[in-house]
């Protein structure tokens, strides 16, 4: 990290993000001993306000990374994969690998293309802030349950993704309850690991037009209205998903999350958006080499925005943007980029190690070639 | 500033040739300065032992008394007081390597700081700075400087003027106090000579405040300096970089003493950024006090004790500092 860069709670403890959580309880541990209030090594050598400081960082960091859903949940928050690098080794064996990568049965190029024209018309002819906004919107507002959201100042709306680029707002005490938009994604995630979880994939998607047509009655703003419907076309329910075991297994590193404070929103996640219960239309041969376009062209044949993506995987938009476009230059050092990669790839249900290779390969070979 | 002689000290603590720069790849003297603020913490013993130790890994060691008002050493290494002292080097203008004498151990002399004038223990700066001058050609592989207690200028100048600032420190809140203040003090004096051979002392003194009050992190100053002058600010980092203590704690009774040594590396870390060395505790040992009353050196009277056996593995920490440094580059 540079001198600029507030540091992580990981820097605080002084060990590697992707510390198990034996290696964290002992970092906890010499911590203690280092600069407790009974270690010597501390006596005299600063006043005892930086140290009061300092302790407290230590006791957050504790709380934060030896709990393994808020450590998932501020890893992401960092653009950085923790525990769940671990998880997707377990993820490989318990399992079995999810076709996502087979040859998908649908004829994709057609789609493609809409989806592509779609996108471009996005990308080029928005302003960010509107491109922002709308693409909150293909997340579905009865997903987050934000109907409070809907009526409120945009500046609400784009919480979720100030908070992306401002992490250390997760450090500040009472965050859940504060960032709106993240209890939401928590309870969005919530069904995945109960039995109900499959009732998304099983609504029909026939239901979806109703919804959101309800939904744009609400809304009053023509861009959402526009937007909405293409949801519908991107929704692919996979009729021959796994069975619900594996996927149950399927560790979401956001656990149930604490009951929210606010009122629980009454309608449920109802709609399938999940790249794991889309099938990937991509061609993708088992040796495929990933660069930043390919990945983009995953993105984008499971119907993900880059906004999506990003609130997803806590990834931060830039370098969501970055990766795709290869601009290795402006990504983060690899030990981050790993971890960057590894998530990505997960969220499109690629191969982490394998995505993480060989595009660090690719970034390893420019820069040879740059200096 | 005139009062101390800064600008001769600044000369004479840069960095001086590393190995690969000598003529004929001849290997570079280093010098070892061991200090820790307080008194009676067993400078003089560690000195004497460590000179011992690496005298008998087939260095030539030359051991400096340089607490010019409480030299000992001698005494720690069973020996009466050499004829010439280092008050001769001030007072009568003789060169240090004749002062040397024989310890009775192969490869090892001494050089006796007893100053007995009044004045002695503060010699004035043109002094010193002979002083300094004649241990920076001594011929031997290791000068080993044993520093008196105290924070006092000349003290730390030699502290930094060594390649080896070593720190000893007992597990006690009055030796880790005594240490910090010595270590603020010896990094204050740093930056400041770093600053002022850099022509940038102004902003630096801005930086740095007054040594009383709290001091800014290195890392503070250097970035105030940048602002104004980045060039110098880069070579004031490396100079930050050099200033790299070498830790040993001595009289360890228990298994929290031993975990003092990391504690501090990464306390003075944490908090001033820089990086020290931890080379080793030693034990709390009966027989190392028994030694200083028989006035025999530890590690000839109590070879096979755990104290001993500690010394001579610090000796070996800190020669494989110099290794890579010596080989590599």
């Amino acid at each position: 990290m540079t001198a600029t860069e507030e540091p992580t709670l990981y820097d605080v403890l002084e060990v590697d993000p992707a510390s198990s959580i034996d290696e964290l309880r002992e970092a906890v541990e010499r911590a203690r001993e280092t600069y407790g209030t009974e270690s010597l090594a501390v006596y005299a050598l600063v006043d005892e306000d930086e140290l009061g400081e300092l302790r407290a960082r230590l006791d957050e960091a504790a709380e934060v990374l030896l709990d393994p859903a808020r450590r998932a949940s501020y890893d992401r928050s960092i653009g950085r994969i923790g525990p769940a690098t671990l998880w997707a080794e377990d993820d490989d064996e318990d399992a079995p690998p999810l076709p996502p990568i087979a040859p998908g049965p649908h004829a994709r190029s057609e789609q493609l293309e809409d989806d592509d024209a779609a996108e471009l018309d996005e990308e080029e002819e928005e302003p960010p802030r509107q491109h922002a906004l709308a693409l909150e919107m293909t997340e579905a507002p009865g997903l987050f349950g934000r109907t409070a959201t809907a009526q409120a100042a945009p500046e609400d709306v784009s919480v979720p993704a100030e908070r992306s680029a401002q992490p250390e707002l997760l450090l500040n005490g009472d965050w859940a309850a504060a960032v709106p938009g993240d209890q939401a994604v928590r309870q969005a995630r919530e069904p995945d690991v109960s039995p109900a979880r499959q009732e998304p994939a099983a609504s029909p998607p026939e239901d979806l037009p109703e919804r959101l047509s309800a939904l744009s009655e609400r809304e009053s703003d023509p861009e959402r209205t526009v937007l909405a419907p293409a949801l519908g076309l991107r929704i692919k329910p996979a009729p021959q998903l796994p069975p619900a075991e594996p996927m149950a297994a399927e560790p979401l590193p956001l656990p149930p999350a604490p009951p929210p404070a606010s009122a629980a929103p009454e309608r449920q996640p109802e709609l399938p958006t999940r790249p794991r219960e889309n099938k990937l239309k991509l061609d993708l041969p088992a040796d495929a080499e990933f660069n930043g376009e390919l990945l983009r062209q995953v993105r984008e044949s499971y119907g993900l925005s880059l906004q999506q993506v990003a609130e997803r995987t806590r990834i931060t938009r830039i370098h969501l943007e970055n990766v795709e476009a290869d601009r290795y230059d402006r990504l983060p050092a690899t030990v981050y980029l790993r971890g960057i990669l590894v998530n990505l790839a997960r969220e499109l249900r690629l191969d982490p190690a394998r995505v993480s290779k060989t595009y660090l390969l690719a970034a390893q070979r420019s820069h040879a070639r740059g200096s | 500033m005139k009062r101390y002689g800064l600008n001769n000290v600044v000369e004479l603590t840069r960095p001086r040739p590393r190995p690969d720069e000598l003529p004929g790849g001849r290997r570079a003297r280093r010098i070892v300065a061991v200090g820790g603020g307080k008194g009676g913490i067993g400078k003089s013993l560690v000195s004497a032992n460590l000179g011992i130790a690496l005298a008998r890994a087939g260095h030539r060691v030359t051991l400096v008394d340089v607490d010019l008002g409480g030299a000992n050493l001698h005494t720690c290494l069973g020996i009466n007081q050499p004829q010439g002292t280092l008050s001769d080097v001030v007072t009568k203008g003789t060169r240090i390597e004749s002062l040397a004498a024989p310890t009775g151990i192969e490869n090892l002399s001494l050089v006796s700081g007893a100053m007995d004038a009044l004045d002695a223990a503060n010699p004035r700066a043109q002094a010193r700075t002979r002083l300094v001058e004649q241990l920076q050609t001594l011929d031997a592989d290791y000068v080993v400087l044993d520093l008196g207690a105290g924070t006092s200028l000349h003290t730390i100048d030699f502290f930094l003027l060594a390649d080896h600032g070593l720190l000893v420190l007992l597990p006690e809140p009055t030796s880790v106090e005594n240490a910090y203040r010595f270590l603020k003090a010896a990094l204050f004096r740093r930056l400041q000579q770093t600053a002022q051979a850099l022509g940038v002392a102004h902003v630096a003194e801005v930086a740095l405040g007054s040594q009383g009050s709290a001091m800014r992190t290195p890392a503070e100053v250097v970035k105030t300096v940048a602002e104004s002058n980045p060039d110098a600010a880069v070579q004031m980092e490396r100079s930050l970089r050099d200033f790299r203590v070498r830790l040993v704690v001595n009289q360890v009774r228990s298994p929290a003493d031993q975990s003092v040594g990391r504690a501090v590396v990464a306390a003075w870390k944490k908090f001033f950024g820089l990086d020290m060395d931890f080379l080793g505790a030693i034990a709390y040992d009966d027989s190392a006090w028994q030694t200083v009353r028989k006035r025999r050196p530890l590690l000839v009277d109590a070879a096979g004790s755990a104290a001993s056996s500690n010394v001579t593995s610090v000796a070996e920490a800190l020669v494989a500092l110099d290794r890579p440094r010596s080989a590599g580059r």
